[in-house]
């Protein structure tokens, strides 16, 4: 099943006398269940892709399709009705609520308007179980570690059970330990709880955690990149697709 | 120079706040300087009041007082501005600009802020300076025009002395940015601090039991100072306000810093889970900002009481004055024995009603008091004659031993809050024990020409009186430009008093109360003659000018804590509007967004308010129960004008957060 359908997106900054293309004809699709990274270099337009996805921001031209919603044609409710149902978020800064405690965190997405589920307090009790976060629901985010709060942000994702989840740069803010260990849980939870995770990320070794990766460089398909052994291997793939990205050639698409 | 005025600008927001608010407290500062030098409205003031120098003097106290908030509330200001600005002076000095030079500059920018406040305070302060004089003058119902007032000479006291505030300032802000360690600077400071647990929640509670106390104590106020042996009491009540100031002072800040932040907190936890995003939101912000600002918000509470309970006293005690000065005087023309025969020389076609009494001194007792008085007692039939042509006095039903006490000292009479009921009885020194059934402060013919209390019993209780008898004359002069003269030279001729000693003997009823027309030793005393006009225009104008005084600082002082209070919310804001935005971003629809900025307004604005209004409830409460016949519509009005515009504080807060943020722009609307 298609998750995620981007077709000849264009996004143009600027105005007539100064345009900048940060995204150009980009075209691709994620199935859902696959952890995809984004990769590219800086001014790739990986953020652009983002928040065109995130519904942050408009395409020029070009359609996105999330699970079979098309999210440019949206009305402003219908926007946040499709923020708060389909997509979860992972910001590289965490962007938790300094004043509310690590279980009000995690429930925002759905307390967002009414009614407030039912079974909040089960549903919260298994994303808190998933991520390890028990102990910590009643402490406020300025008492945990850089990585717990960064579980804290993934389990706030994961509550509302969205189709799909956005990570912008999830481990930019860590340390190599918290970091491993958050993609560790990113992947637990997309193959547990079998839900489709889309990451931007710099890093090779991030990127690694995913099943595929897709390259963009000047705001255009650059190449994929799909895991077939093991994570090292795919590892070192990255690494010779993120080499040739600096001087290469494009490849074809996936459609 | 360039730089400064740059540099000005690029934090409009801030200082076009701090100008306005500035010319404002200024401009009024020089309408008092310039009504203290106006010398025709001094004169017309002095004729009325029969006391020279009061309105300059009275001007120029509270325009020194207004100036010394006026500094406070512009240091207060330049730090809140300055603290928005640390990370940029830190980038700077990190750059390599010398703490020499950034210090300079922020002088320079102090000294061009307060010259542009200056210049638009005194134009703003010329114009209104007409508006405020006609304010008092009709308020002191003088009969004086006043144009626009021009005073280059507070113009000058007011622009040096506030342009060394401006540098002094400028100073303070240069020491401040100087230091080798720039780590500090560049952090931002925490928006948020985290309510603590441990401790303050004793002290929340103990700071609402001191100030629910506080309340007790101001409500039982007379019956605890009663139960004080006489000699002590003065310095015993002194003592008693001393404490109850501190706990209320004390029990406010702990409230405001620890109990409400940690209830709020509390209250948001027991329903974790169960309520909304938005309103966990809006007690959570609450919450932090009662803890971020615990000091601005103290401090703007006590400013809130002070000024409500000043204002409603003074309304008050307006209303009570003025009422009270037509009560002291009710005939046109009141007499003695003493100055009978002088002042119907003066009005010898004035029409008379006579009324006869009986000085003898009681002991008042019930309650928790008791107290020694000289009683001029009246026959009922006597009283109610004199009623016919004096309707504010109040109906008698008196039957059998039953009286009504005439007394100014209400309070005396009356049953206070926590005290036993126990009927009021007056044991006459030589006549019956009577009960006392009625009370009033409406002296029949006036108050100035009574000893101490009245006392109307029954013409048979009268005739069972022994006492000295006194007798007093109402004169009605046709109202003519002759009878106005007349009564004016005998008003300005020396005032004469009548004395009654209050001696051991009169006292224990030994001896009758004896008129005398000298003081020696201890006596009661008395005017021998009463004039209405004279006295009624200088009360009014002396009043006036008091309630004039009171309206006009409590004003400044609501404006001025209101602005603080704007300010740091507005600052505050700034710093939350990315948890809003990532509310957002996760769906939160921009109406609810907008919801949680207006709620937190209100609540913030809502504490000093609430506390104000129960503190100054408390406080007039206790005024009305110690005068007599209490005018309390005045207080009310004055209150609710207050609060109304501390609303439209919060309401402009609001507006403003709500147009520079970005909550309602950035989202969806739902």
């Amino acid at each position: 099943m298609r998750m995620v359908s981007v077709n000849h997106l264009t996004k143009i900054y600027g105005h007539r006398f100064n345009r900048v293309a940060a995204l150009t004809d980009l075209s691709f699709a994620v199935d859902a269940g696959e952890f995809v990274g984004i990769m590219g270099p800086s001014g790739a337009g990986k953020s652009t892709l983002l928040n065109i996805l995130a519904t942050i921001d408009q395409p020029t031209t070009g359609t996105v399709t999330v699970n079979g919603t098309a999210i440019g044609a949206l009305s402003d409710s219908a926007t946040a009705k499709f923020r708060r149902e389909q997509l979860g978020f992972i910001f590289q800064d965490f962007n938790l609520i300094g004043d509310l405690t690590v279980a009000d965190n995690i429930t925002t997405p759905l307390t967002l308007v009414p009614p407030v589920p039912a079974n909040l307090a089960s549903r919260l009790a298994a994303v808190a179980k998933l991520l390890h976060l028990t102990a910590l629901l009643q402490r406020y985010p300025a008492e945990l570690s850089r990585g717990q709060q960064q579980r804290v942000a993934a389990a706030r994702a994961l509550i509302a059970e969205p189709s799909l989840i956005l990570a912008d740069e999830p481990t930019g803010s860590l340390d190599s330990l918290a970091a491993s260990e958050l993609l560790g849980y990113l992947t637990q939870i997309n193959l547990q709880e079998d839900r489709t995770i889309l990451m931007v990320t710099h890093d090779a070794y991030t990127a690694s955690y995913c099943n595929r990766i897709i390259f963009i460089k000047d705001g255009t398909f650059f190449a994929e990149v799909t895991r077939n052994g093991s994570r090292a291997r795919f590892h070192q793939q990255i690494i010779d697709m993120a080499a040739t990205l600096s001087g290469g050639i494009a490849h074809a698409p996936r459609r | 120079m360039r730089r400064a005025v740059k540099q000005l600008w690029r934090h409009r927001r801030g200082n076009t706040l701090a100008v306005v608010l500035g010319a404002l407290l200024i401009a009024v500062l020089y309408a008092l300087g310039a009504l203290s030098e106006n010398h025709a409205l001094a004169d017309a003031a002095a004729t009325a009041m029969q006391v020279t120098a009061v309105v300059p003097a009275g001007l120029t106290l509270v325009m020194l007082l207004l100036l010394a908030f006026t500094v406070t509330f512009q240091f207060y200001l330049e730090r809140a501005l300055w603290q928005r600005r640390r990370q940029e002076f830190g980038v700077a000095r990190l750059l390599g600009l010398s703490a020499n030079r950034l210090g300079g500059r922020l002088v320079l920018e102090a000294l061009v802020r307060q010259a542009v406040t200056l210049v638009l305070g005194l134009s703003l302060g010329v114009v209104v300076s007409k508006l405020i004089a006609m304010a008092m003058v009709r308020l002191m119902g003088l009969h004086v025009t006043t144009g626009l007032l021009w005073s280059p000479l507070t113009m000058l006291e007011l622009s040096v002395t506030l342009m060394v505030v401006a540098a002094l300032q400028g100073l303070l802000d240069a020491l401040a940015v100087r230091g080798r360690d720039l780590t500090p600077w560049l952090r931002p400071l925490p928006v948020t601090a985290l309510p603590t647990r441990r401790g303050g929640r004793w002290r929340g509670l103990l700071g609402a039991g001191l100030m629910i106390a506080g309340w007790v104590v101001m409500l039982g106020w007379r019956p605890l100072l009663s139960r004080l042996p006489q000699q002590n009491r003065q310095w015993g009540g002194l003592g008693l306000l001393v404490v109850i100031l501190s706990a209320w002072l004390i029990g406010t800040y702990w409230v405001i810093r620890d109990g409400l932040p940690l209830w709020l907190t509390a209250l948001q936890r027991r329903h974790q889970g169960r309520w909304l995003i938005s309103t966990t939101m809006t007690l959570t912000t609450i919450a932090s900002r009662l803890r971020a600002h615990a000091h601005s918000l103290w401090l703007t509470t006590i400013l809130a009481s002070v000024t409500m309970t000043v204002l409603g006293s003074a309304s008050m005690v307006y209303g009570v004055a003025t009422a009270e000065m037509n009560r002291a005087v009710v005939a046109p023309v009141v007499v003695t024995a003493q100055t009978k025969r002088s002042v119907l020389a003066a009005l010898p076609q004035a029409p008379t009603r006579e009324l006869t009494t009986k000085l003898v001194v009681g002991r008042l007792t019930g309650g928790a008091a008791s107290h020694l008085g000289l009683y001029q007692v009246m026959a009922a039939s006597d009283y109610l004659r004199l009623r016919r042509g004096q309707p504010s006095l109040p109906a008698l039903q008196l039957t059998g031993r039953q009286a009504m006490v005439i007394t100014t000292r209400i309070g005396q009479v009356q049953r206070h809050f926590g005290e036993r009921h126990r009927p009021h009885v007056i044991a006459l020194a030589r006549g019956p024990q009577v009960q006392v059934a009625q009370v009033t402060n409406q002296f029949p013919l006036g108050q100035d020409v009574f000893f101490d209390r009245g006392l109307v019993v029954t013409d048979a209780a009268f005739a069972q009186v022994v006492g000295t008898t006194d007798r007093l004359w109402g004169l009605y002069p046709a109202a003519t430009a002759a009878t106005r003269r007349a009564v004016n030279r005998l008003a300005r001729g020396d005032a004469q008093l009548s004395f009654v000693a209050n001696t051991a003997a009169v006292r224990a009823g030994r001896q009758l109360p004896r008129l005398a027309t000298v003081a020696g030793g201890r006596t009661w005393s008395r005017a021998a003659a009463a004039y209405r006009a004279p006295v009624r225009a200088a009360g009014q104008t002396l009043f006036g000018f008091g309630l004039f005084l009171a309206l006009l600082a409590g004003t400044v002082v609501v404006v001025a804590t209101a602005s603080i209070l704007l300010l740091k919310l507005v600052i505050a804001a700034d710093g939350s509007q990315a948890e809003l935005a990532v509310l957002q971003q996760l769906g939160l629809p921009a109406t609810s967004a907008r919801r949680i900025t207006w709620q937190t307004v209100g609540g913030v604005f809502a504490l000093p308010l609430v506390i104000g209004v129960a503190d100054a409830v408390v406080t007039l409460v206790t005024l009305h129960s110690q005068v007599a016949e209490p005018s309390g519509g005045l207080a009310a009005v004055v209150i609710t004008v207050y609060i109304v515009v501390f609303l439209g504080f919060a309401w402009m807060t609001g507006r403003l957060i709500d147009q520079l943020s970005l909550v309602g722009r950035a989202g969806p609307e739902d």
